[in-house]
């Protein structure tokens, strides 16, 4: 009985500790930003003067509304183009094909391992040449043909525990190939296929890179470069604080969907490395 | 479950429908409250047109030249699209000229001439144009007396004193005429306890810094022929590194300021912690003195190298706009242009970029923070040997050598001995080699 | 009949395989052919030089530091959070109360971009009045200048992006655990064995599918590695510990050369075909079956 007691405590620490480093670099980012420009002083303690008004500062600023907008109009772009051609890609190959999946992993172990820089390089300046910087449809694309091989690979899996007499009890109903999928097969993916969008909008949410470099319009810019250009400190005034409180608030949906839906999300990583 | 995700489904495209309209909306928004003006007469004159501008602002001066744009959609009926472009501006702006969609007014950056010459309008019937100052007119009118850009502000480049420290330290900063000098001030604060230089390895130093040491007359060498037809061959440009060899040496900078960002070097001299910048402007005299209202912030010229040598301030381009050639609402930018020199509204933007201000008579009444501390300039530096001249690379070194020499001041952090240096000299003569063209 | 339906089912694949071939495998091929041209991005002029551009990569300097320090990155990475990870996943998967939030928190750094991430992280590690400086002058030490050299930079890096991105990790070896029958396990221990016997021998290779794919993911992963460095020493010093995406953005971006940084580009993805490849068949080769 006493061995067990310590046995709890051992894990009790650990816990803590585990969670505090997690928690750590967002404690720091909230501290920061309650600061007021003239106030360096130690960055462990809480500021003695707490600045509240930075985020309201930061809440009034238009650009980071146009910023939530965009990056929202992207992140939905991006999920309705993975799920979509993703799913039925998986379908087909699911169905269609009696290929071994070793191969098709294969092919889509070949894709990710092109980065994105060099998709970036590869197609930029045919991008600009068409017109297509600037365009948040033509950044879904990219991002969601980065997405592409392993969301069709996963529901591939997904549709492959589902018995094939499903489709032929709805083939003999009268139903084709198209109805079948869209009518009886996509429902039964209904699972998979949030938790799928949330991860999808998640990382849609965070992509850096490719904004950075297609995106220049600020009407057209998501949260992310509106939060780098508030850590750019280009001109006349500086302001840490500012730009930290900035970023809160861009992260700030991000961590809400989290709280909500960390059930899910968790469960549905652990499932996917199960299948993969 | 299914009706959860036709729910969050529907939600989406309803979402992604009201963000595509958004941009309608918004620009019929801003036409109504234009047709009430109707005392202005100014009012609706562009009514229908739409101006897209390129800019660099970020932070403060971004707010400011959104409220000033809004204002002048508001005065005369015109929308206006800002490309809020920051850092990658140059990047951006040159991936357009390649594709040959310039904006209508974009902000030069610096290069009105070098880089946009042939891109942009010539404005010199303008009338704003006669109250440009003198080292004003040095830096955007071309030789054959074109100038390309409306501009309302300039940036001046020089060394920054946090006044204060150096007092206590027992340094008179206006008596500093060469390097050396400005060395022995360096060890002068060291004795005193603080780190003397908050500056960090950038261009700053080895760029905008170096034409004291490379082309004026008087100083220890003249290059500036040879930078201009190519052949030099950068063996004058070990004093440089060998003077700034000898500082890190000798600990005037900081342990860590090869990893400063620059918000820490602002801050250090700020907080008393540092004596001088050197390579730094007045728009972060300005930022200082934000940081720290009690402080007292000083700019002044980069030292000569000799005794008969000049001490310098570049000036390079401030906030500067130029109307695309191929624009097809030339004469809607050139009003833009014409209310942006406007005295309030040149004010309203320099005040948050820190810059000071070029046109004659907004520069007589002004009380930003960067007009203060170029005024103070002026006035404490009157007996000096002191010159304004063009930012270094600007003037003598093709497009991209201001990245290179980034790098070398790195280099010169990592490795300044005997071999290091040969290697710098050899990576900045293949270098030069391949951008001059 | 048989086969007018499998036509059918194709045309469900065409969508993906379109998005696959032209933003995967064309811009592979349009890099290789700017690798050839001295090209600066932008002009309609584009010079060609055959393998010139290969020959400048093999004496550029940076180029030869972007890919020492990425292959730190990489495999630094791929070992840490591996290790890590597997202990972390031990770890989550005892029955205790709030394991559910642990793992929840544990992960959450995941879900906030690497760009702000390595943001605030800058302020953990500056030399002069960062977090880890003030404390460990709290407890009488030395401050340590933890971006000094290249190489402590690649080591602070890894570490940071390592412990800031263990979630997926842990959750990977999470899964494989539960999935070992507790039977198994069981019977070890009739058997007389102590934990670390049934560690050695029953646990890690069963544990083995997990294994393989946390790794050959991390890696990949780990080989892109970009928005997280720019802030945290910003790939000084002079380079030393700046990754090829990195240098890639840097060359076509900021410097204009298209031609060079496209040739880099290509080279990297070889790279990355080359080394994470074999490791990946060696790897699935010796997959157990239970």
């Amino acid at each position: 009985m006493r061995k067990k007691k310590g046995f709890r405590v051992w894990i009790l620490l650990v816990a803590v500790f585990v969670c505090f480093v997690a928690m750590w670099p967002l404690y720091e980012l909230l501290n920061l930003s309650v600061r007021d420009i003239s106030d360096y002083s130690s960055r462990l303690a809480f500021p003695e003067v707490i600045k509240l008004s930075n985020f309201k500062d930061a809440f009034m600023n238009k650009q980071v509304w146009i910023g939530f907008k965009n990056s929202f109009i992207y992140a939905s772009l991006t999920i309705l183009l993975e799920v979509v051609i993703g799913s039925m890609a998986g379908y087909g190959l699911s169905r269609g094909s009696k290929r071994t999946t070793k191969s098709i992993k294969s092919v889509q172990m070949l894709i990710m391992m092109v980065p994105g820089v060099v998709t970036l390089v590869g197609t930029y300046a045919l991008m600009t040449k068409l017109g297509l910087t600037n365009s948040l449809f033509a950044l879904a694309l990219l991002t969601a043909a980065g997405g592409i091989p392993s969301c069709s690979f996963i529901y591939m899996n997904f549709i492959n525990s589902i018995p094939v007499a499903l489709d032929e009890a709805a083939r003999i109903d009268g139903a084709n190939v198209t109805n079948t999928f869209f009518r009886i097969i996509l429902p039964q993916l209904t699972p998979i296929t949030i938790t799928r969008s949330i991860m999808i909008a998640i990382g849609a949410w965070n992509n850096y890179l490719m904004p950075l470099y297609l995106i220049n319009n600020a009407n057209k810019q998501p949260i992310i470069l509106v939060i780098r250009s508030a850590f750019a400190m280009v001109g006349g005034d500086r302001n840490l604080a500012m730009a930290c409180a900035t970023c809160t608030i861009g992260i700030l949906p991000v961590i809400v969907v989290y709280c909500i839906l960390q059930k899910r999300i968790i469960a549905s990583q652990i499932g996917s490395s199960i299948k993969g | 479950m299914k009706k959860v995700f036709v729910c969050l489904l529907s939600l989406l495209l309803v979402f992604s429908l009201v963000g595509c309209s958004g941009d309608d909306g918004k620009s019929n928004n801003n036409k109504k409250p234009n047709q009430e003006i109707k005392d202005n007469p100014d009012a609706n004159t562009l009514a229908g047109v739409n101006l897209e501008i390129a800019v660099n602002f970020t932070g403060d001066a971004q707010t400011a030249f959104a409220s000033v744009c809004s204002a002048f959609e508001n005065r005369y009926g015109a929308t206006i699209t800002i490309d809020w472009y920051g850092s990658d501006h140059a990047t951006l702006m040159t991936t357009r000229m390649a594709a040959n969609n310039m904006p209508d007014i974009y902000v030069t950056a610096g290069w009105s001439i070098k880089k946009y010459k042939n891109y942009s309008l010539d404005l010199r019937d303008e009338p704003y144009c006669k109250d440009y100052t003198d080292s004003a007119l040095g830096v955007i009118q071309d030789k054959d007396g074109s100038i390309y850009v409306c501009m309302i502000s300039e940036g001046i480049n020089g060394v920054v004193y946090n006044v204060n420290v150096c007092e206590a330290a027992g340094v008179d900063y206006l008596s500093i005429h060469t390097w050396d000098d400005l060395w022995e001030a360096c060890e002068k604060i060291k004795a005193y306890g603080i780190t003397p230089l908050a500056s960090r390895p950038n261009a700053g130093l080895t760029s905008n810094a170096v034409g004291t040491w490379l082309t004026y007359d008087g100083e220890i060498a003249n290059v500036a022929d040879k930078l201009i037809d190519g052949t030099w061959n950068w063996e004058e440009y070990r004093y440089v590194i060998q003077a700034y060899g000898k500082a890190i040496d000798n600990g005037y900078f900081f342990v860590d300021a090869r990893s400063m960002n620059e918000m820490d070097t602002l801050e250090r001299l700020a907080a008393g912690r540092a004596g001088i910048i050197i390579g730094d402007n007045t728009a972060s005299v300005q930022t200082m003195y934000e940081m720290n209202n009690k402080g007292n912030f000083a700019i002044g010229p980069f030292p000569a190298s000799t005794e008969e040598g000049v001490e310098a301030i570049t000036v390079g381009e401030g906030d500067a706009f130029a109307i695309s050639k191929n624009s097809k609402n030339i004469e809607a930018a050139k009003i833009f242009l014409r209310y942006l020199s406007e005295e309030e509204v040149t004010k309203k933007i320099i005040s948050a970029t820190g810059r000071k201000a070029c046109q004659q008579p907004v520069l007589e009444n002004d009380d930003t923070d960067g007009t203060k501390a170029f005024l103070r300039l002026e006035e404490e530096y009157k007996d000096h040997n002191m010159v304004y001249k063009n930012i270094f690379d600007r003037e003598y070194l093709p497009s991209g050598m201001f990245g290179v020499l980034g790098n070398v001041a790195g280099k010169i952090f990592a490795d300044h001995s005997k071999k290091g240096e040969d290697e710098i000299i050899s990576y900045l003569q293949t270098e030069f080699k391949r951008l001059y063209k | 009949m048989q086969k007018k339906l499998n036509r059918k089912y194709f045309l469900f694949i065409v969508p993906a395989i379109f998005m696959v071939v032209a933003f995967k495998f064309f811009p592979i091929g349009n890099a290789f052919r700017l690798c050839l041209y001295d090209w600066d991005g932008f002009s309609p002029e584009m010079k060609f030089t055959g393998f010139e551009n290969f020959k400048v990569l093999v004496k550029d300097q940076y180029f030869w530091k972007a890919l020492k320090a990425t292959l730190c990155y990489a495999f630094g990475i791929t070992i840490v959070k591996n290790i890590v990870g597997l202990a972390l996943g031990l770890f989550v998967n005892k029955e205790f109360k709030g394991r559910g939030a642990v793992r929840a928190i544990v992960y959450l750094p995941i879900m906030i971009s690497g760009f702000i991430m390595g943001q605030i992280m800058y302020y953990f590690y500056q030399y002069d009045g960062g977090i880890f400086n003030e404390l460990l002058g709290k407890l009488g030490i030395e401050p340590i200048y933890f971006m000094q050299t290249g190489n402590r930079t690649i080591l602070v890096v890894i570490l940071t992006t390592s412990i800031l991105h263990i979630g997926s990790t842990m959750l990977t070896y999470l899964a494989g655990l539960q999935r070992i029958p507790n039977e198994l396990k069981e019977s070890c221990r009739l058997d007389g064995a102590n934990k670390w016997n049934e560690f050695i021998h029953i646990t890690l290779p069963l544990l083995q599918p997990s294994i393989i794919s946390s790794v050959i993911l991390n890696l990949i992963a780990s080989f892109k590695i970009y928005d997280i460095i720019g802030a945290m020493g910003a790939g000084g010093p002079d380079g030393a510990s700046s990754s090829l995406t990195q240098l890639i953005s840097k060359y076509y971006f900021s410097q204009f050369r298209a031609g060079y940084g496209a040739t880099i580009a290509f080279v990297f993805f070889f790279i990355i075909v080359v080394i994470a490849w074999p490791i990946n068949k060696y790897l699935n080769s010796k997959k157990v079956e239970f």
